[in-house]
């Protein structure tokens, strides 16, 4: 089970209104790099570990996905708080409107909406490892590419907070997997 | 690689931790921005040293995981954990519930303003 902690695990306090960032920072929560991906595939992931550590590491992060989530959803909200439609149309939101007004929805920047098949769990706990290596240096990188596209530190600091969480648990995956490596042989 | 044990790490302290989003100093990888978050109101500040010392705790909890036996992380997981929930403590009796907890007040606590994706 979970339990829920109503505070965030990093602060987000956006001044200023920006659909265009919105629109771009929404698929960190449904895109194919984001972090509902992220924490669905190691939730999934985890039961058939080989081992209590890698049971406890996949748990303990897809946990704190969940909180990834959160921040992005929060970003996203305050980014759109108060726009206009003739705003939103001007960004390129107007389908945003028309399907879910100024709700977050789990989508990439493009408008698709999550899938399943962003992630793969294949029971071998290898190939599911090395999986979660890729899927943190991908969204390293996205994060970045977000980070390339504002100057706005409101913006910046929770994106570089989120970029630099995937550096460390890309860490831990990597130790998981030497350990693994070794197992198997 | 000596994958044994000992964190064979250098921490930074709580503060520079959570602004870099890493408590460990040798996997710290930087881009272009680092945050420096400077609360504006007491109500913020304090959720914010919640929120350092959490994250820290947190760090040593993901760590631990794989290391167990790291006495030295342990005790930094308790030192930091114990802060954060003085610290949680504090904050709810003036502000209101961050966790579900007995309610000794003659209203429901947790359902009150703000959410966490409202500013405050």
């Amino acid at each position: 089970m979970w339990k829920y902690e109503k505070k965030l695990q990093f602060p987000v306090n956006i001044r200023n209104k920006n659909i265009k960032m919105a629109k771009y920072i929404i698929t960190q929560n449904g895109g194919p790099n984001g972090e509902l991906g992220a924490t669905l595939r190691y939730l999934n992931q985890r039961y058939t570990m080989p081992d209590e550590y890698g049971k406890c590491e996949l748990t303990d992060i897809a946990t704190e996905e969940m909180a990834h989530m959160e921040i992005i959803s929060a970003m996203v909200y305050q980014l759109l708080e108060g726009a206009t439609t003739e705003e939103l149309e001007k960004e390129g939101m107007g389908g945003q409107y028309v399907e879910h007004k100024l709700a977050i929805y789990p989508q990439n920047s493009l408008g698709d909406a999550f899938t399943a098949n962003y992630f793969a769990v294949t029971g071998d706990y290898l190939a599911d490892i090395a999986e979660d290596m890729a899927a943190e240096e991908k969204a390293r990188a996205t994060y970045e590419n977000l980070m390339d596209l504002t100057d706005d530190p409101d913006i910046l600091a929770p994106l570089s907070f989120l970029r630099q969480r995937e550096i460390v648990h890309y860490q831990r995956f990597k130790t998981l997997y030497e350990r693994y490596k070794k197992k198997k042989k | 690689m000596n994958d044994n044990l000992s964190m064979n790490n250098t921490l930074v302290n709580v503060k520079e931790g959570f602004n870099r989003g890493n408590m460990f100093d040798n996997l710290f990888l930087p881009y272009k921005y680092i945050a420096d978050i400077n609360p504006s109101n007491k109500r913020s500040n304090l959720l914010t040293n919640i929120q350092m010392y959490s994250f820290a705790a947190h760090e040593m909890n993901l760590y631990l995981d794989l290391y167990p036996e790291d006495l030295q992380a342990i005790g930094l997981y308790n030192q930091y954990k114990y802060e954060a929930d003085r610290l949680t403590n504090e904050y709810e009796k003036e502000y209101g519930k961050i966790e579900l907890d007995i309610n000794d007040n003659y209203t429901w606590e947790w359902v009150k303003s703000p959410w966490p994706w409202e500013r405050i």
